[in-house]
């Protein structure tokens, strides 16, 4: 599959924008994006020897994207726990963790960039599977076969998981806006 | 329109945001920063197969060496059978006045 060096940079090449802005749906930084999508390659090269062909190479490239992702957000919230832990006992630094975002002025219309925080802050309270399910649908506008495909389960379970996720992603938005209109 | 319409208003709105989500530049360093990392990937590990495998195979095989040296030759005094039995036997604390079990006689 990749034993040219020419191989692998067209497979890098193809898919690099997609892997990246994959990331980036999960992780929400675009400094974060970049790491865990070179990590995403440099996996791919190592483990060429494990790819069977069962899968379509993109499919398993996406495949690794969401799980490297998901390590990254989980390794993320481990620090942030850690971190709020040694603060409470006046250890290290003290960050200030603003999870819930709150609207500068109620009254006002809120702006394009204070609801795409509302909704990452809601999309990220979402059980795993169900953010993964619906981020690469909503964000990546796979097809449910693709997200099927990628996760490792039927059609049916991922279209089960699309419906949860926004049964879910709906309540937490009325109860946030419930609080804050 | 009542508050729960303003609500439904709102995350209508909000889910909106999904269609208008911004995607990253294109990077065109991005090809070299993977080879850079697979490449310093692969010198760690021809340091570690080149130096540290054989050094740490060597520190081994040294140190069993040692061990079973020093093993023998503090092993030097033996023990007749008797001895033996009831230097065990102290261990095991069996040998007794009342209840040396493990007499031969």
């Amino acid at each position: 599959m990749m034993d040219q060096s020419g191989d692998f940079r067209t497979i890098v090449e193809t898919h690099q924008e997609k892997v990246r802005n994959t990331c980036f749906r999960f992780v929400k930084n675009a400094e974060d994006a970049e790491d865990v999508a070179q990590e995403v390659f440099l996996q791919v090269f190592e483990s060429q020897s494990h790819f069977r062909g069962e899968a379509e190479l993109s499919t398993w490239i996406y495949r690794i994207a969401v799980n490297k992702s998901l390590d990254f957000i989980r390794r993320k919230k481990r620090k942030k726990r850690f971190a709020q832990l040694t603060s409470l006992f006046g250890v290290g630094e003290k960050d200030e963790v603003l999870d819930i975002p709150v609207p500068e002025n109620p009254q006002k219309e809120l702006e394009g960039k204070e609801r795409k925080q509302i909704l990452d802050w809601a999309v990220n309270t979402l059980a795993e599977n169900q953010k993964a399910a619906i981020t690469l649908s909503k964000y990546e506008e796979f097809s449910n076969k693709e997200i099927a495909d990628i996760m490792e389960m039927s059609v049916s379970a991922v279209e089960a998981l699309i419906h949860r996720a926004k049964k879910n992603l709906h309540k937490q938005l009325y109860k946030y806006y419930e609080k804050h209109i | 329109m009542n508050n729960k319409e303003k609500i439904e208003r709102e995350i209508g709105k909000t889910l909106d945001q999904f269609e208008q989500a911004e995607k990253l530049p294109p990077n065109p360093y991005f090809y070299t920063r993977v080879q850079q990392l697979i490449d310093d990937k692969q010198k760690k590990h021809s340091v570690f197969s080149t130096f540290m495998k054989p050094a740490l195979l060597t520190g081994l095989v040294a140190f069993n060496l040692v061990t079973a040296i020093w093993f023998f030759t503090e092993s030097e005094q033996t023990y007749d059978r008797q001895e033996l039995i009831q230097v065990l036997a102290s261990d095991l604390k069996l040998n007794t006045e009342q209840n040396n079990i493990l007499s031969l006689d």
